[in-house]
């Protein structure tokens, strides 16, 4: 509703401001159609080249007393080391999954604050495809561990929890089915992507609202433009916020289905 | 934590959509909410079997 209101002060004077859309985040820089090189194509490998510098310029010449890079490159890893996969998968075969917890981890971290970061300025976890595909990574590793440990037969019957009353374990067992298959995927991708989408979005308006105003309205739109900006500003502290802690809650549900694969009961 | 909204998330969704589809069959009405309620009864029955017996 507000938005809608500030949309059309801003049209009212003649100008019309166009209110960014979903269609901003489809950015084909080569080439159209699917096979098309995208802006977050580009992002995403840059991230992962630039993450593999820094990883390998970090630790080649590891000291006991730490360089400020390796100090903070130690200090990620030990969080999703310790904080994350040994706490929640137990360190009986935790360091296994290490190396692909913190893969995850840095990558999406790097993505996500690639959202706010000048000239980048692009999260590519607000394009769909790429939650989906991060998400299969982690759906096939849980489903894979669990099938190999105890079989196929065995890994449905686990489902459902025992000492439930006879008459209700179908129900409960077409409800884990779906659980386990179908929201628990869906819910991981649509997290991070929803987050990513809404905040650049939000932060899109707020700037591209402030510039039209302060541009092309009379002395009430530029300071009600400067308040835009300002929102702005707080906002991309806020969303600084929601980048890191949809990394981490994303490393960490991967670590639970995981570990949920690898107890006896679900 | 999260683990529970997935289930809070499948019971309704799943129950509600088999209400639905027995809505369109025996072309009746009442089954959607119905299905919706039983599910919200199952994810809570089980979430509190999963998580509130462990003590």
């Amino acid at each position: 509703m507000s938005l809608n209101v500030l949309a059309n002060l801003a049209t009212a004077d003649g100008g019309g401001f166009q209110t960014p859309t979903s269609a901003e985040f489809y950015q084909p820089l080569w080439f159209d159609g699917p096979l098309a090189i995208t802006r977050p194509a580009v992002v995403l490998m840059l991230s992962v080249g630039l993450i593999a510098w820094w990883l390998v310029a970090t630790t080649k010449r590891a000291a006991i007393v730490p360089s400020k890079g390796q100090w903070v490159t130690e200090g990620l890893y030990g969080f999703i080391r310790n904080g994350v996969a040994r706490d929640i998968i137990g360190s009986k075969d935790f360091l296994r999954y290490v190396p692909l917890l913190f893969s995850m981890f840095v990558l999406i971290l790097v993505n996500n604050l690639f959202g706010v970061i000048p000239p980048v300025q692009y999260p590519t976890m607000s394009r769909i495809g790429i939650p989906i595909a991060l998400t299969l990574v982690v759906y096939v590793t849980y489903h894979y561990i669990g099938i190999k440990r105890v079989g196929v037969g065995t890994y449905f019957k686990a489902l459902v929890p025992p000492g439930l009353p006879g008459w209700i374990v179908p129900m409960i067992f077409v409800l884990e089915v779906i659980t386990f298959f179908i929201t628990r995927p869906l819910t991981l991708a649509l997290r991070l992507f929803g987050n990513m989408f809404a905040g650049h979005l939000l932060l899109l308006l707020f700037i591209t609202g402030g510039q039209y105003m302060i541009i092309n309205g009379g002395i009430g739109l530029k300071i009600a433009g400067a308040g835009s900006y300002a929102m702005a500003f707080v906002l991309t502290i806020f969303e600084i916020l929601i980048e890191f802690l949809q990394a981490y809650i994303f490393t960490l549900l991967a670590a639970t289905y995981i570990a949920g694969s690898l107890v006896d009961e679900h | 934590m999260w683990n529970v909204v997935s289930y809070l998330i499948s019971g309704p969704v799943l129950f509600g959509g088999i209400g639905w589809a027995l809505d369109r069959w025996l072309v009746t009405e009442f089954l959607v909410p119905v299905g919706i309620l039983a599910g919200m009864a199952v994810s809570l029955y089980l979430v509190w079997f999963r998580y509130g017996t462990q003590q």
